[in-house]
């Protein structure tokens, strides 16, 4: 049975972990989808939130805890995935969106960093500032990311220019 | 019309956005740091098994997950904090402590290759015990390695629980006690050449592997199936205490990101193994130089007589053993399996009615890139061959995506929707094709026996030398 400190001290960890996470969530959801698809970052983000609030004793103290929680959910993916595709699905299309069929395959056949890249600077609208604090990388290299990634992507799509 | 892709990305994005499940904090901690996904692929069994609760409720979600045709399922049963059950610390074995243990085969065979290169090819019939006994706490999972024209292929075998037994040939990778043993294939004797954690996160060194096949003149091929496929190895040497790798390639490596990694180079198909760190990395423009410190290194191995002698493990093992062909699929020579389901333009079809035709059958899936390439190689072909019946099979995909796709391609090709018939009798590409993966591109002649199989797309110019040898 826990005691009343044990009682509070849990219930602290569990308020500190909620709000982090109702910050986090789609943050760290979106950057494991975009790198590893639907279906493996989804996973991956639960597998990482879950391993958050198993060490949140320890993560809450880190400097950057969401660039944490996203390398775990980044090395979850990669173990899990190997030797899968990653998958991004052809979504309908309707008067509103007119999403170019070709395009999910497009962002398959990107390198994961590319496609992080593409997806969360020109599909999210994050600035470079936000992606290179959760990744942990250069802002430079960002945007040669960005920039090789988007090029890839116009030649897969036939839009070249 | 010029294509606006930024808006393309913001449109595709909020509709899928649209389909992201929101992952609660309550949940999360309801479930007690561990993740509330439960993975119709078999993963974590045993953090199941040390929470029989957890196990019950998993083996529901895993038929909602089925039933479903999701595998993002949020438990809510039992709630427990990091402070009142603290969470069983995982078995964790150093990296560097790799050991070696041994599990007898029933068939095997040492095969001489050309420039003094060895070619080993086994086939092991294993019970759950055995493995047990050997690793020491029950298995979780299992994957294998195949061989394929050199080319390695890793290839993940359905769920392999204690008591199934499973036919493995190849290297094997299994996964118990929270840790991931691989094991490379050495006659009938299994070498554990890399110990992984299941926690990945805590050993940051093993994240990314790097596979070479070598010869003693040094590394001639790099495989690594995400990573690498844009790139072209220009020079790659490797001498006594060190190795260089150069890659040119097409987008810069990712290798400045502050990642550790390893490299495990495979001196022969023997087994022989060795490790190495990387400790430097030079880039000018598309190009990487990659420098490793080589921990262990017999450029130059002597190759014992016992190396090339087969023996039987028992004695009536003669009848039994048979040098396999490391390229042969070995489903050929074998009848075709069952091949029967629903065509996606309605009406079934049954390969048993076909026979006395030449048959060539594709299983592919939608979003297999490879799969889809093959697919259109068919179509083309098709055309050409009408003494020849075409048939493919669409084995995990459902069957709106595949129309989508064959829509897309205009593909006038039959299509067998296999992914309903797998809700109902299990995987079929894994219980018809010994859990092979995809694509397959079999040739099946008049008797109903396999007389070819490509393992991968191998495009029509090897498709058409694959019917020259056939005679078709």
């Amino acid at each position: 049975m826990m005691s009343s400190d044990a009682s509070v001290a849990a219930g602290t960890l569990a308020e500190s972990f909620t709000r982090f996470m109702d910050e986090r969530e789609s943050g760290l959801k979106h950057a494991l989808v975009a790198g590893f698809g639907r279906e493996l970052g989804l996973e991956a983000a639960a597998e990482a939130w879950a391993y958050g609030w198993e060490h949140w004793e320890r993560i809450r103290l880190m400097d950057n805890p969401a660039g944490f929680l996203w390398g775990v959910g980044r090395n979850k993916a990669r173990l899990a995935g190997r030797g899968q595709s990653r998958s991004f699905p052809m979504v309908p299309n309707d008067q509103e969106y007119l999403v170019e069929p070709a395009l999910p395959k497009g962002l398959e056949r990107l390198s994961e960093r590319q496609r992080i890249t593409v997806l969360l600077k020109h599909g999210y609208g994050w600035t470079y500032a936000e992606i290179s604090e959760l990744l942990d990388v250069s802002i430079p290299s960002l945007q040669k990311h960005a920039e090789r990634g988007m090029t890839k992507l116009r030649r897969t799509l036939g839009a070249e220019q | 019309m010029t294509l606006d892709l930024e808006r393309q990305l913001n449109d595709y994005v909020e509709i899928l956005d649209s389909t992201l499940p929101v992952l609660e904090a309550g949940t999360v901690i309801e479930a007690g740091g561990i993740s509330p996904v439960v993975e119709s692929r078999g993963r974590d069994w045993s953090v199941l098994a040390r929470r029989p609760w957890l196990a019950a409720a998993a083996a529901l979600l895993v038929v909602l997950v089925l039933i479903g045709g999701t595998s993002l399922i949020f438990s809510g049963d039992g709630g427990v904090s990091p402070a009142d059950d603290p969470v069983e610390e995982p078995v964790v074995t150093p990296t560097t402590q790799a050991s070696v243990t041994t599990v007898t085969g029933d068939e095997a065979a040492v095969i001489p290759g050309v420039d003094g290169s060895v070619h080993v090819s086994a086939r092991w019939l294993h019970t759950g015990f055995a493995i047990q006994e050997e690793i020491g706490g029950p298995i979780e999972r299992v994957e294998q390695v195949w061989y394929f024209d050199a080319e390695m292929w890793r290839i993940e075998t359905p769920v392999w629980r204690q008591g199934d037994s499973t036919e493995l040939e190849g290297d094997v990778t299994i996964f118990a006690n929270n840790q991931m043993f691989e094991y490379r294939a050495m006659s009938n004797t299994f070498e554990i050449v890399e110990q992984d954690p299941a926690e990945p996160d805590l050993h940051p060194a093993v994240d990314i592997e790097f596979v070479y096949d070598c010869d003693q003149t040094g590394c001639t091929r790099a495989f690594d199936g995400d990573r690498w496929d844009d790139c072209t190895i220009t020079e790659n040497v490797v001498v006594l205490g060190s190795a260089t790798v150069e890659y040119d390639c097409t987008r810069p490596p990712e290798w400045n990101d502050n990642e550790t990694e390893t490299v495990t180079l495979n001196i022969d198909e023997t087994g022989r193994t060795l490790k190495g760190v990387l400790t430097n990395t030079t880039e000018t423009g598309d190009l990487s130089i990659l420098e490793y410190e080589i921990l262990e290194l017999d450029l130059n191995p002597t190759f014992p007589a016992s190396l090339f002698e087969f023996e039987c493990p028992t004695e009536d093992c003669r009848d039994i053993a048979i040098p396999l062909d490391p390229v042969e699929h070995p489903l050929v020579g074998q009848p075709v399996p069952e091949v029967s389901g629903e065509l996606l333009t309605g009406g079934p079809f049954d390969i048993a009615d076909h026979r006395g035709e030449r048959i060539i059958l594709l299983l592919w899936a939608s979003w297999c890139a490879p799969c889809t390439d093959e697919l259109a190689t068919l179509e083309a072909f098709s055309a050409t061959a009408p003494d020849i019946t075409i048939v493919t099979g669409a084995v995990f995909d459902q069957p709106t995506d595949v129309a989508a796709v064959i829509d897309d391609m205009s593909i006038t090709l039959p299509v067998i929707d296999f992914y309903t018939r797998n809700l109902t009798q299990g995987n079929y590409l894994a219980e018809q094709w010994s859990g092979s993966g995809i694509p397959i591109l079999a040739f099946i002649d008049e008797t109903g026996t396999i007389v070819a199989v490509h393992p991968e797309a191998r495009g029509i110019e090897e498709l058409i030398n694959t019917l020259q040898q056939l005679g078709w």
